[in-house]
């Protein structure tokens, strides 16, 4: 063996050593990590949701929001109550994810002084009518997609992977109203900073885009304070704003029976 | 003035060559710009734009889309139209549609649509699911029925009471021709026709885009309508040359007008599209005027000269004497009538503004053409030969007239005859309607009728009307008053037998007040509460979507619609319909919040009532124009009396003849009125000169009433035979529109005939006028009692 065929060995043992130290994680791995990012364990805050028309037109939605992530670290359960507008106020929802095929829901109508059970929730229907959907509230499972990683890219002065997730199956466009998304996920804290949402054709639906994320919790969880929503096709955009933001791991289990939405009051 | 044309036609014929080639040069200019014209059928240009309903109508679209409805209905040859095969076609038909670049995506909607919802109270809340997708799982027959029975918005929109008949409404952003998109349309729709089912299609869209296939045929009209004008001209001067000059001027008249308006920027529309026809007819009359006098003036002069030399040179004088006595004549008639059609471009309707520009050029662009081309090509062309000339049937008929109206027994037994005739023709305006409907341009038994017929008399109807309601501010339309209203107005419009089905957000909230009240039949009502009504949206937009509505209502709540379809395209009963609803309406709803009318069929009231008022003004505005053109050119009030009472004449003997032949009054057949301006004027004004000439040079007004019907009425009877024959060729056509103007200015020209070769001539006769006579009045000349 020549001093150089040694020398080579030796280079290509180094390089093999030192490529996890460097190489992405793969796509699968930075959804995953992109779902526990985003779970915190409890967080109490409040939100608000601004429509925006094309002709610059507001409407505005304020909520109060309390989350908790489950006992199977996977789902949350969220209860929401409106604070304004007037004609909706002290409406309460609560949605329970991974209660069987779908997530189960509830509202409570003040003006019924009623709790109904919703059927089903379809994940691709207008979230209280804006242009965040029911699907977007908390990040979509991983195993429906197939994720491929498209490179890196920089948003906000954060290095960030690009990942591409479509969808394995009819059923799930059909569920969410897409077919395929474009996620540009923080290198360093997995949030997501920027996603594009794509119909079977290719056309571009939506764009979302996050901002002033804010650390909750000891356990690397994330609430990004500011996302936008705009649709491509009308122009018409949602802002939504998280304030005062919580970190409320010990919220109790009863704040999300559906009996006690009535008590929320 | 006489001295400067004398000039001006020695130069034309010194430089008679540069005169042709400079002409040849822009013809060739003008026909290459040809292809550059726009075909613009969008009904916009039909729609007075300052009209309150087209406003309104134009606001929806912004908002809501709906101007182009297209129905598709779905028939089912035997049985039930509610099978899995027939509902798969209706699906794929949607899915097409749905993929049109075209398609408003939002008003495309059938049974198998995600947003048409099975609304229905459970033991625990609301749902709203796709109003197939329980009988999809079951296949229970009996799911569908009770889907169906529970949410009767459906009903009568997307699926027949018998069930025979299922629909897919559509709705497409049109701009420009309606032919791309009907014919990806009928691609969609031809795939699924097959033994079992039978498609029907109806709408504004595929009428107008039947529209465009007719005037795709104009060029074969127009062909013909030159070989009938060719035929004319050929009989009138039994010479080649005489039919070939006026076919020569009339052609490229046409090539010059259409190339000039082409470089404008001019769009073209199926009113405009048949200018063509009327600036070859025009033409052709100046072109036959000249050209009659032209012959008077060499046979006069060169009967006895046998030296072709001589010949020429006279030839050559000919054309500059005809041009120096015609000619002041043809430019103030040609201004007259070009002035009078350019008045129409203060019309607020385009289509009638795009036909006032094309006929107020396409006169200019004769007049032009009779001072240079024509001259020129006349003196480059060999001198006609002399022949020996027997009367024919025109001349003599014009003799017995000219003999007839020689006594004042002939003439008033003449008169009377005329009067009578025209007084039986005038009485025809008894009958006549003022209606505008775009479907009665098809024959009655013709596809798009029969499918308009069926689907009317099975659905909600294929018109329809709109209101639209604004609260000026987000989320106004939850407020229980406003959608109270809207369901009352509803309410009212039932009490209409025209009107087939309504649909608005009222209708929604009902059904989910209902639902959520154990479907208690008694809770089909809008609750009294705001927040409860801003609740069940927020309830249903959680099992449902919110963009069920985007139809409905805006996306801010701020403004609303309610949909009215109607089984009758009547404009007087929709007229009717959307006043008095809209009274009622307003009367209901708060303050602040405003109510107004639009749609299809109310847009054709606009279009209607612009018939009835603006025309009225244009035409009132275009006899103006020819009074005091006509009074400034004879420099006489009476002139101007003797130029435009006729045309009033003519006007009201036309919409006669409407009246007795069953034609409506509507905006093509209305503008043919304004043609008659144009073209009618024009007999008065020649037989006036021609009469005065004469009777400068005899100064015996019987003999000059009788050389000038004998020259210059032979030239108008040559042209009203050009311009009826012209026209006729229209008859041939099966899209109505045609064969109306054809019949309309057919009769036209017979009254304008009648008028100009015997009334007018007899009133002259009795009453001397002293633009005629001068101020000496003769009262011998007056016809004598035999």
């Amino acid at each position: 063996m020549s001093t150089y065929s040694i020398f080579a060995g030796l280079m290509a043992l180094a390089l093999t050593i030192s490529i996890p130290a460097y190489s992405a994680p793969s796509a699968v791995e930075i959804m995953e990590r992109s779902q526990t990012a985003l779970r915190p364990k409890g967080i109490t805050a409040d939100v608000s949701l601004t429509v925006i028309e094309p002709s610059n037109e507001r409407r505005v939605l304020k909520l109060g929001v309390w989350s908790k992530l489950q006992d199977n670290a996977q789902h949350s359960s969220i209860k929401t109550k409106f604070l304004a507008p007037a004609d909706l106020r002290d409406t309460v929802f609560l949605q329970i994810e991974g209660q069987g095929a779908s997530d189960a829901s509830w509202v409570f109508l003040p003006a019924l002084r009623k709790v109904r059970r919703l059927p089903s929730t379809e994940k691709r229907n207008a979230f209280f009518g804006t242009d965040f959907n029911y699907g977007d509230v908390l990040p979509p499972a991983v195993e429906p997609f197939k994720h491929g990683l498209l490179g890196e890219e920089t948003i906000d002065g954060a290095r960030c992977w690009m990942v591409e997730s479509t969808s394995l199956n009819r059923k799930t466009s059909d569920e969410l109203g897409y077919h395929r998304r474009v996620s540009w996920i923080d290198a360093s804290s997995y949030v997501d900073r920027k996603i594009e949402y794509f119909d079977e054709k290719g056309l571009k639906l939506r764009v979302q885009t996050a901002s002033a994320p804010i650390a909750v919790g000891t356990n690397g969880t994330w609430v990004m304070q500011r996302r936008e929503m705009v649709q491509q096709t009308t122009g018409r955009k949602t802002l939504l704003e998280y304030q005062r933001v919580q970190y409320t791991p010990d919220l109790s289990e009863q704040l999300f029976y559906a009996r006690s939405l009535q008590d929320a009051q | 003035m006489q001295k400067i044309l004398c000039r001006y036609a020695a130069f034309l014929t010194q430089q008679r060559w540069y005169v042709l080639l400079l002409c040849i040069l822009m013809t060739g200019l003008f026909l290459t710009s040809i292809p550059k014209l726009i075909v613009d059928n969008n009904p916009d240009i039909w729609s007075p734009s300052e009209d309150s309903f087209v406003k309104a109508t134009k606001e929806m679209e912004s908002t809501f889309g709906g101007r182009h409805f297209t129905v598709i209905g779905i028939r089912a040859k035997n049985g039930t139209a509610l099978t899995s095969i027939i509902l798969e076609k209706v699906a794929r038909i949607e899915a097409g549609i749905i993929a049109m670049p075209t398609a408003v995506k939002t008003n495309v909607i059938s049974l198998t649509s995600n947003k048409v919802k099975d609304v229905y109270g459970n033991g625990e809340g609301l749902e709203a699911r796709q109003l197939l997708s329980r009988w999809r799982a079951t296949g229970n027959d009996v799911d569908l029925k009770i889907a169906l029975s529970r949410n009767p918005i459906y009903q009568d929109a997307l699926v027949s009471k018998d069930a025979t008949i299922l629909t897919v409404i559509a709705d497409f952003k049109i701009e420009g021709e309606y032919k791309p998109v009907y014919e990806k349309l009928m691609k969609i729709v031809d795939r699924e026709r097959d033994e079992k089912v039978e498609i029907l299609m109806a709408g504004e869209p595929i009428l107008s885009a039947r529209t465009e296939q007719a005037m795709e045929n104009l060029p074969k009209y127009f062909a013909m309508a030159f070989a009938i004008i060719a035929l004319v001209q050929l009989y009138g001067f039994r010479s080649v040359q005489g039919m070939l000059l006026p076919l020569l001027t009339a052609i490229l008249a046409v090539i010059w007008t259409m190339g000039a308006l082409a470089l404008a920027g001019v769009h073209v529309d199926p009113l405009s599209s048949t200018t063509p026809i009327l600036i070859m007819a025009v033409a052709t009359g100046h072109s036959l005027q000249i050209l009659k006098r032209y012959y008077e003036e060499y046979e006069h002069h060169a009967g006895a000269v046998t030296s072709s030399n001589d010949r020429r040179r006279i030839s050559t004088q000919a054309v500059i004497t005809s041009l120096n006595k015609i000619g002041p004549v043809t430019a103030t008639a040609g201004l007259i009538a070009a002035i009078s059609f350019f008045s129409l471009a203060f019309s607020d309707t385009a289509v009638i503004r795009q036909f006032g520009l094309f006929a107020g050029t396409g006169v200019l662009m004769i007049i032009a053409l009779e001072f240079t081309l024509i001259p020129a090509v006349r003196c480059i062309l060999p001198p006609p030969k002399i022949k020996e000339r027997k009367p024919d049937v025109i001349d003599r008929f014009l003799g017995q007239l000219a003999m007839a109206l020689r006594t004042r027994q002939g003439a008033l037994k003449l008169v009377s005859v005329s009067v009578v005739t025209l007084l039986l023709i005038i009485a025809g305006t008894i009958n006549l309607r003022v209606y505008n409907s775009f479907l009665e341009y098809y024959p009655k038994g013709s596809e798009i009728r029969r499918a308009v017929q069926t689907l009317n008399e099975n659905f909600g109807g294929a018109d329809s009307i709109s209101f639209l309601i604004d609260t000026g501010k987000v989320d106004g339309i939850k407020q229980a008053q406003v959608l109270k209203a809207m369901s009352d107005l509803q309410q009212h419009l039932q009490t209409y037998p025209e009107v087939g089905k309504s649909v608005s957000l009222a209708d929604v909230i009902k059904r989910i007040h209902q639902a959520m009240n154990e479907e208690r039949a008694a809770m089909n009502l809008v609750p009294e509460s705001s927040s409860l009504i801003a609740q069940y949206i927020l309830l249903y937009s959680m099992s449902g979507s919110t963009e069920d509505f985007a139809s409905m209502v805006d996306s801010g709540y701020k403004k609303s619609v309610v949909r009215v379809f109607l089984r009758s395209d009547d404009t007087a009963v929709a007229k009717r319909i959307c006043k008095e609803s809209l009274t009622y309406l307003q009367a209901r709803l708060p303050e602040g919040v405003t109510a107004r009318v639009g749609g299809g069929l109310a847009e054709s009231v606009a279009i209607n009532d612009s018939v009835v008022r603006a025309k009225q003004i244009n035409i009132l505005q275009m006899i103006v124009v020819v009074f005091a053109l006509s009074t400034l050119i004879f420099r006489s009030f009476t002139a101007g009396l003797f130029v435009a009472v006729p045309l009033l004449v003519i006007l009201v003997a036309n919409l006669g003849f409407m009246g007795w032949a069953g034609i409506s009054l509507d905006m093509g057949t209305a503008t043919v009125v304004a043609m008659v301006i144009g073209i009618g004027a024009d007999y008065e004004i020649y037989m006036l000169s021609r009469l005065k000439e004469e009777y400068d040079q005899s100064r015996d007004l019987p003999s000059a009433l009788a050389r000038s019907l004998t020259s210059s009425g032979k030239a108008v009877l040559l042209v009203a035979l050009s311009i009826a024959g012209g026209y006729a060729a229209l008859l041939t056509s099966d899209f109505g529109f045609y064969p109306r103007l054809a019949m309309t200015m057919m009769a036209t020209m017979v009254t304008s005939a009648i008028l100009s070769l015997v009334l007018l001539r007899v009133v002259i006769g009795l009453i001397q006028p002293q633009f005629i006579v001068g101020k000496r009045a003769i009262t011998a000349a007056a016809p004598q009692a035999e």
